[in-house]
């Protein structure tokens, strides 16, 4: 974010990639993609490439951890190294740490975890190749794949970002807009009551440009949840009578 | 055809005579579902049958368990589950680490200390696990599918409600009970299933084509 | 996991008391607890201060090191944000590798300060491409009663701004000749909000921050917003955010006043 260029990201309403300032970059997501996960999701975003998956409700190890009233949810942001253009070493860093520790926080609100007492349920997202906005399509792959995993839920969650660049207020940026934007807004939200559960927010918005933002993006979220549904009804095709 | 699918949250009824039923739940004056699955509604109660999903014990069930521990008092099993069941018995040299035993549930507290009982030894066999929430469509209205299955194939079959199946029978037979099985368990969202299953025991159609496959 | 219980019925009382519309210390839901800012509590540190808010307690330091800049800002100095859930300040903080809550708090003061554009980087630059001044910024939080992210922006903030920046000769880096004034401008605040049930309320004590469904931070500055982080298991609608958002503004100014530069 605020990296100084000279590229001009945004020119009479168009962007770099053609899209126009409420856009949002192709996306598919596919259910139920592994054969050993209990549940789990791919899901193309741009040029993110997302994989979730999701083991559990099993029993909860270390057994510390376990509470007698609900499962423990767990989960595991992880880019693969050669997932950007510099190899990122492999394992946690700080970034991911709390990159799971949010979105584990959002994903809390929905999974009804009050029903496996003693249990943990555990997510895994791994980003394959990161094109910015990877914590957003990494949530909403993780929201399918619990759903994938028969787990009880409220609601899906939902996610993406706004953010602004050139001065303007525009829905989920591109990696090049992340780079040299003004603010990037990620949000995540249930599609029925519109709460939100994820909100971040760094760069430089004034009270007024962050409300228009957080609309743009809570927007965004209700495009992106028409094809999470459209990704699970898919897997199971229509049989034949 | 098929049946409806829904997905967490969805609106499901916003009747007031209606009620929620398991899979679902209230929200206002709205049911909504709370699991990916397929929706039933039996007489005024509405529920969602999950498509996939871990096997949750329940009172009264037969699961098909292994022994993992044995102590003084009884032994622990492994009944495909989060939870793992308790087996009192008398003696210590009851029971060996790795049997398998068909077992009634007698009880479940509410932190799921699950107590078994009515152990029976299953050998010679074959065991096959399925996605637990099949077991229904396996079994059938009044065992209708079972005993399809069952004269179908000439084979003992014993049926946990854990996702746990255990098939005796020659080799060929068993192979082709554990098909009929895989085939239910992938097309049980869909309806005309029945007919399916004795086309293909009556090797009228082949181990069944794309009908409503899990993709 | 007796705690964890005993904790589970402080929460009850809390959110009985929130319904109410009331708050244990009986503080009003857009009131913080004393606060007090001690600029250069570390008179060997480059820059420091102490915060005590209510009794929470964190402590904030800065050293400066010669590093080689980043390969994408090579004319810009770096700023480093570590934090320290020292054992001493709580009975559930172990020794150790820092763990998820000191990660997140450490990055979203660190986000604070950063995209406030507080500090000019460019001007922490020695030689291009070779050498800038690393600002390392390490937090210590003495005693835990909750909001730490607030005590902790508002002691990173007035360390800043009490920064000297070492001379650098041949190669070396003299302390004692300490006199430059760290280039700083802005003075970014973050203010902290809990949700206990539908109420919201500012600076959330330790007892209200264990009860709380979701939290809300914004660091600002006199009137940008330059950071936001949700936290908590619960949810926030779009209008209690939108509150938040307003009462942070309204308090920053009301701390800023407190960062002061000897």
């Amino acid at each position: 974010m605020g990296m100084k260029s000279d590229i001009e990201l945004i020119k009479d309403g168009k962007r770099l990639d053609g899209r126009g300032v409420n856009d949002l970059r192709p996306i598919t997501i596919k259910a139920g993609v592994l054969e050993r996960a209990d549940g789990s999701c791919y899901v193309e975003w741009g040029g993110n490439k997302v994989l979730a998956a999701v083991y559990g409700p099993q029993e909860c190890l270390p057994k510390h951890i376990a509470s007698p009233h609900r499962a423990v949810l767990t989960y595991r942001y992880n880019m693969a190294p050669f997932s950007v253009e510099d190899r990122k070493r492999p394992g946690p860093d700080r970034r991911s740490i709390e990159i799971s520790k949010i979105s584990k926080e959002a994903l809390e609100r929905v999974v009804l975890l009050e029903k496996f007492p003693n249990t943990m349920i555990k997510v895994f997202v791994e980003i394959l190749q990161a094109d910015a906005g990877t914590r957003c399509a990494a949530l909403t792959a993780a929201s399918v794949a619990l759903a994938d995993a028969g787990i009880p839920m409220r609601d899906l969650v939902t996610a993406c970002a706004a953010g602004k660049i050139g001065g303007e207020i525009v829905l989920d940026l591109g990696k090049k807009e992340d780079n040299f934007g003004e603010a990037d807004v990620p949000v995540a939200i249930l599609p029925h009551t519109k709460e939100i559960v994820l909100m971040q927010m760094d760069g430089q918005l004034t009270p007024e440009e962050y409300r228009k933002a957080l609309d743009l993006s809570i927007d965004g979220c209700t495009k992106v949840y028409e094809l999470q549904k459209k990704a699970l009804r898919e897997r199971y095709v229509e049989g034949v009578d | 055809m098929m049946r409806e699918i829904v997905i967490p949250g969805e609106e499901l009824s916003n009747e007031k005579d209606v009620k929620p039923g398991f899979g679902t739940y209230r929200d206002a004056d709205v049911i909504r579902s709370s699991v990916f699955g397929v929706v039933e509604k039996i007489n005024n109660t509405i529920r969602v049958v999950p498509l996939r999903g871990k096997y949750i014990p329940i009172t009264g069930d037969y699961v098909i368990g292994i022994v993992t521990v044995v102590k003084f008092r009884g032994c622990f099993v492994d009944i495909n589950s989060p939870y793992i069941g308790f087996l009192p018995t008398m003696r210590e040299d009851e029971y060996r680490i790795g049997d398998l035993l068909l077992l009634k549930i007698v009880d479940v507290d509410e932190v799921y200390n699950v107590t078994l009982n009515d152990p029976k030894r299953l050998y010679d066999g074959k065991l096959i696990e399925v996605i637990p929430v099949k077991i229904p469509r396996i079994v059938g209205k009044r065992a209708s599918m079972l005993d399809i299955l069952r004269k179908g194939t000439n084979c003992k079959i014993f049926v946990g409600r854990n996702g746990r199946i255990f098939i005796k029978g020659t080799p060929d037979e068993v192979k082709k009970a554990e098909k009929a099985i895989r085939l239910i368990e992938r097309e049980a969202h869909t309806t005309g299933l029945t007919d399916r299953v004795k086309a293909f025991l009556e090797g009228k159609i082949k181990e069944s084509g794309n009908n409503g496959n899990e993709k | 996991m007796a705690e964890s219980i005993a904790w589970e019925i402080k929460s009850d009382y809390i959110h009985s008391l929130a319904q109410k519309g009331i708050r244990q210390d009986n503080r009003a839901m857009d009131e913080y607890r004393p606060i007090e800012v001690i600029p250069n509590y570390i008179p060997r540190a480059l820059g420091s201060a102490l915060v005590r808010l209510g009794a929470t307690q964190v402590l904030a330091g800065v050293s400066m090191l010669v590093g080689q800049p980043y390969p994408d800002s090579p004319n810009a100095g770096v700023l480093m944000t570590g934090c320290e859930l020292v054992p001493l300040a709580s009975p559930t903080f172990e020794p150790g590798p820092p763990d998820e809550n000191s990660i997140e708090l450490a990055r979203v003061v660190d986000r604070g300060i950063r995209e406030s554009k507080a500090i000019d980087f460019e001007k922490l630059c020695i030689t291009e491409g070779e050498e800038v001044w690393m600002v390392m910024l390490d937090l210590h939080v003495l005693d835990y009663d909750g909001n730490l992210f607030d005590a902790a922006e508002l002691a990173s903030t007035t360390a800043l701004w009490n920064t000297r920046i070492p001379k650098y000769e041949d190669g070396q880096i003299i302390r004692e000749e300490a006199k430059e004034k760290l280039p700083i401008s802005e003075k970014p605040i973050e203010c902290t909000f809990a949700k206990i049930g539908n109420t919201i309320m500012v600076d959330p004590a330790l007892e209200e921050e264990k009860a709380l469904d979701a939290r809300v931070t914004f660091a600002t500055t006199d009137k940008i917003l330059c950071a936001g982080q949700k936290g908590g298991s619960g949810s926030f609608t779009r209008e209690e955010i939108d509150y938040a958002l307003d009462m942070a503004f309204k308090k920053g100014k009301e701390l800023r006043k407190l960062v002061k530069v000897i």
